[in-house]
């Protein structure tokens, strides 16, 4: 029976970082992924590094207005390590922050911008407000109807096609073992460790594990009898025929759904948290196949594009497809290690492409060093521990 | 006539010049005449070469297939956009750029009050694809009171078989196949026929007109729309006649302007009344390369040579052809008779010689062929060459609309599932033709008629009569079906052999010019067993043929034995294929 360090269940972005920074620190790793690498969220995202609060945070500003401001420093830690990921990997991910615009078309819109960035101003995110006239000036393709924005310098995108690739070699050539068409059946802690059946009736043991299986991350704890709440989204996006580049931004929008940047090879994605459906089993989500788009969702997030950047009417639509990303139930990150399970961790609960770099990194120094270069209490798994009091 | 590229010349043997009218466009800022009737492909080959235009990687590019699947004659109009130059007829006064220009000054966008809205109109059955299929399926449904939709992306019925001439140059005997068929289309009732108009996506409804999300479970489709015909569509039942394209083989240069499809210089010749090319060469495994060389010839245009990849058929062979082709008189009638223009014409035919490097600079200038055993070599001068090694079925909605399928390399890839009534597994969708298995257009009219006989049923009405004439077609049918099997394990290539003629430098995605060797290097990294999983690492597939030409490809990488698993099987999504924005808002 092989016996690891840590081993991480998911092999996705959080998964294999949080493989590669353990590896690092000399920790002994196993990543075991049901499918094959990097095909949900991480793959399936638009690549949006997006530092500001997000559209999805600002529309429950009331609900959120306690615990909003938490995720300002760790939007800033990721910020900081996408600027030298790409050195510290040795890789082209084609990660570019050249500074995203947060639009604003309405009076109502203005409003909330301008309380969003005095929060963001507080706790030290570099972002400025513009009038449409100057956010013109640095992004002509802006339509006439964007009164104004938000410009953080330090937005932009990264490949999600490439980003956990280049991870998981990293972790390899780190000595961490990958093994991916590989289920887990049951997480069980005996005598001070975890052992781990696999669908090949194999057992495997650990001293820690770490569960960064996103959407599937109640399912992996629902193995060590835990409730986890994080909810599947069915999400989709859109990509237009690559063109000219034109689009130097990453562009979100302040009231209504919507992200657009253009990629290196000249594609321009346009999503920002448009649903697809889940296909259902006996009226339950079955979460085994794909979601299915709904053409008239497709239009509608066009239709939003097209009213801030106009031109790109003129382009094709090359594709849609559907992804699933994890929720978490107060959308705010689940970050720890479970009061009711030592040694099990988890990673994830939402944006966890732009700040799953940041996940592994708090998630590997609370495992190694059981501190952290960040507060990370309000995103500890044990603010549901209500939920855990019933369960065994 | 203006020649872009290396002087030569592109001969436009017997364009259409007196009787049609003659209108002005511009491309690239120079005023061009041309002629009522023509496409922009027609018309750019003539003015400015074969390779007219330059993808986003600096390659010179040309049309490939002719009928609107490789996307590599796309052109940008003026205040549309990028479109396919093979489908877009010219029109007065239109402006077409040949290099990817996006414009970023914010145009007026017009409205788009030219073009025909529909809003969820209900119609019974819905026919996408009017070839030979969906002819006999529409003749069969035709004045029975039923509300008939048929939807097709080219502006006249026909497909590609079938293909017609435009308006504008059809005369009296002007095609002999699938006449009969064609000339019946007028008397017709209760038939709208929606052309040059694209399905780009099909959505489950329940019988309220909800989406659900089970294809199963649908009572109604919402059919949704772009190019002439846009907003969407509510149907009953749905036929898929979609047809198939070539299957285009990657060796070393089989993306120089001027390698097409042996179908894409054919069509040129039906429906435009051009040739592409002074000296053509046909290469591939399938007769179907005899008889583009007989419309070549009978147009007046020049064959270098025929190169076929098998060895000359010896006599046990022959026999069993033989035999399996008895009955299948009109068919052998139409080889034979090419077969005796190719002699009288002292077109060389070549047997056993694999493609090994199309060469040129600006557009294909030569190709070399090697002997299976690399002891033999020719070389074959030429300005344009057809290929064909048989065909893959255009299966992408009925993917899309969660059909069973299953994957037959010798049949066209991945094909729909059927019973004896041409029902997909999906119960309002129908199938016929080439998606239940590449055969020809004799079998896609028989099975287009059954499907018709079969929505009838599905729809409640009383067969009587129609039911002895649907057990007769499904005996017709395992025949002609065993003959197919046949062509297809005579014309189809081995998976190991396909790999051999490509080298890691070879391209396999010719949208997104990825080669065979980032394919193997990233399933020897990442271990991928499944074809979407490399498609997402690498790019292959993710052009705006949507891997219509490299799934295949990436299929035989994956597993050379291709003893494929469900997972074998390239997503097919929305756009079915690419669309302007503008025409589906």
């Amino acid at each position: 029976m092989s016996k690891y360090d840590i081993v991480v269940i998911g092999g996705g972005l959080v998964g294999c970082a949080t493989a590669y920074y353990l590896a690092r620190s000399k920790a002994n790793v196993l990543i075991i992924e049901k499918g094959e690498l990097n095909r949900q969220a991480s793959g399936q995202n638009a690549g949006s590094l997006h530092f500001q609060l997000e559209h999805r945070l600002v529309k429950f500003w009331d609900t959120l207005k306690g615990t909003i401001s938490e995720m300002i420093p760790i939007s800033i830690m990721a910020q900081d390590l996408w600027s030298t990921l790409e050195q510290e990997l040795q890789a082209d991910m084609e990660v570019v922050q050249h500074g995203g615009l947060m639009l604003a078309e309405t009076e109502e819109d203005v409003d909330k911008l301008k309380r969003k960035h005095r929060l963001e101003k507080e706790l030290g995110l570099d972002s400025q407000l513009l009038t449409g006239e100057d956010a013109r000036s640095i992004a002509p393709y802006l339509g006439a109807n964007v009164l104004a924005a938000a410009y953080c310098p330090a937005e932009g995108h990264a490949n999600p096609r490439v980003v956990t690739l280049e991870y998981a070699k990293k972790a390899r050539e780190s000595g961490v073992e990958i093994r991916s068409n590989t289920l887990v059946m049951s997480l069980n802690r005996t005598g001070g460790e975890w052992k781990i059946r696999l669908q090949t009736g194999e057992m495997v043991r650990a001293d820690n594990i770490v569960i960064a299986t996103g959407a599937w991350a109640a399912e992996t704890a629902q193995l060590a009898g835990l409730h986890l709440p994080m909810y599947p989204v069915p999400l989709m996006m859109n990509v237009t025929e690559p063109v000219e580049q034109v689009v130097g931004h990453l562009i979100q929008h302040v009231g209504k759904k919507l992200t657009f940047k253009q990629v290196r090879d000249g594609n321009i994605l346009i999503g920002g948290g448009w649903p697809s459906r889940f296909t259902t089993k006996h009226g339950l989500i079955d979460l085994s196949k794909a979601p299915i788009i709904d053409p008239s969702i497709a239009r509608t997030n066009l239709k939003v594009a097209c009213s801030v950047v106009p031109s790109i009417q003129r382009l094709r639509l090359l594709r849609t497809w559907p992804g699933v990303a994890g929720v978490s139930g107060d959308q705010l990150p689940v970050l720890g290690e479970f009061p009711e399970r030592p040694g099990m961790y988890v990673a994830g609960g939402g944006s966890a492409f732009t700040l799953g770099p940041a996940y592994a990194r708090l998630i590997t120094e609370l495992i190694l060093t059981n501190r952290t270069s960040l507060p990370i209490a309000s995103f500890s798994p044990s603010r549901f521990s209500h939920l855990n009091l019933f369960m065994q | 006539m203006s020649t872009a590229l290396g002087g030569d010349t592109m001969v436009r043997i017997y364009r259409q010049t007196g009787e049609s009218d003659k209108i002005q466009l511009r491309i690239n800022g120079n005023q061009v005449t041309a002629c009522r009737g023509e496409t922009l492909a027609t018309v750019l080959m003539i003015e400015e070469g074969v390779g007219y235009r330059r993808n986003r990687f600096g390659s010179r590019r040309g049309p490939v297939c002719n009928m609107g699947v490789c996307f590599e004659c796309s052109v940008l109009v003026s205040g549309r956009g990028q479109v396919r130059a093979c489908i877009t007829p010219v029109e007065e006064g239109l402006e077409v750029y040949t290099d990817v220009i996006f414009q970023v000054q914010n145009e007026e966008i017009p409205s788009l009050n030219h073009a025909n809205i529909r809003d969820r109109e209900v119609y019974d059955v819905a026919v996408i694809g009017s070839g030979p299929a969906g002819l006999t399926a529409i003749r069969q449904l035709a004045g029975k009171g039923l509300k008939v939709a048929v939807i097709d992306e080219q502006e006249l019925p026909g497909g590609q078989i079938y293909r017609q001439p435009p308006i504008e140059f059809q005369t009296a005997d002007i095609h002999t196949k699938g006449n009969v068929l064609l000339k019946g289309t007028g008397e017709w009732q209760g038939i709208d026929w929606i052309h040059a108009t694209q399905l780009w996506g099909l959505t489950p409804l329940d019988q309220d007109g909800y989406t659900i999300v089970s294809s199963e479970q649908a009572s109604l489709f919402e059919l949704s729309l772009s190019g002439k015909t846009r907003g969407s569509l509510l149907v009953k039942r749905l036929l898929l006649a979609t047809g198939a394209y070539e299957r285009m083989v990657p060796f070393p240069g089989w993306t120089l302007p001027g390698m097409m499809s042996a179908g894409g210089i054919q069509l040129f010749i039906k429906s435009q009344k051009y040739i592409p090319g002074e000296k053509t060469l046909l290469f591939g495994t399938h007769p179907f390369l005899i008889v583009v060389a007989n419309q070549i010839l009978q147009a007046g245009g020049h064959i270098e040579g025929i190169v076929f990849a098998q060895d000359v058929p010896n006599v046990r062979e022959l026999l069993r052809y033989g035999l399996h082709s008895m009955g299948r008189w009109g068919k052998m009638r139409e080889l034979f008779t090419a077969l005796r223009a190719v002699r009288d014409n002292k077109v060389p035919v070549h047997f056993g010689m694999l493609p090994a490097h199309a060469a040129g600079a600006e557009k294909v200038e030569k190709v070399m062929f090697s002997s299976w055993n690399g002891t033999k070599e020719l070389s074959i001068a030429c300005d344009s060459a057809g290929a064909c090694f048989g065909f893959v079925a255009s299966s992408e909605l009925a993917r899309q609309a969660g059909c069973h399928m299953h994957f037959d390399r010798e049949q066209g890839g991945w094909i729909a599932f059927h019973d004896e009534w041409m029902q997909s597994s999906v119960p309002p969708i129908f199938v016929a033709g080439e998606i239940t298995g590449v055969g020809g257009a004799e079998i896609s009219e028989l099975e287009g008629e059954l499907a018709g006989i079969g929505l009838l049923q599905s729809l409640g009405y009383e067969l009587d009569d129609l039911r002895i004439r649907a057990k007769q077609l499904n005996v017709h049918l395992a025949s002609w079906r065993r003959f197919a099997k046949m062509l297809g394990e005579a014309t189809a290539l081995k998976p190991d052999t396909l790999q051999s003629i490509r080298t890691d430098s070879t391209l396999l995605c010719r949208c997104e010019e990825i080669t065979a060797g980032d394919i193997r290097q990233a399933i020897a990294m990442n271990q991928f067993e499944d074809v979407n999983a490399i498609k997402q690492a690498t790019r292959c597939g993710m052009g705006l043929c949507q891997g219509r030409y490299c799934e295949n490809s990436l299929l035989e990488e994956i597993s050379p034995d291709l003893q494929c698993k469900g997972s074998g099987k390239l997503n097919s999504r929305q756009p079915v294929k690419p669309v302007l924005i503008s025409e589906i808002l």
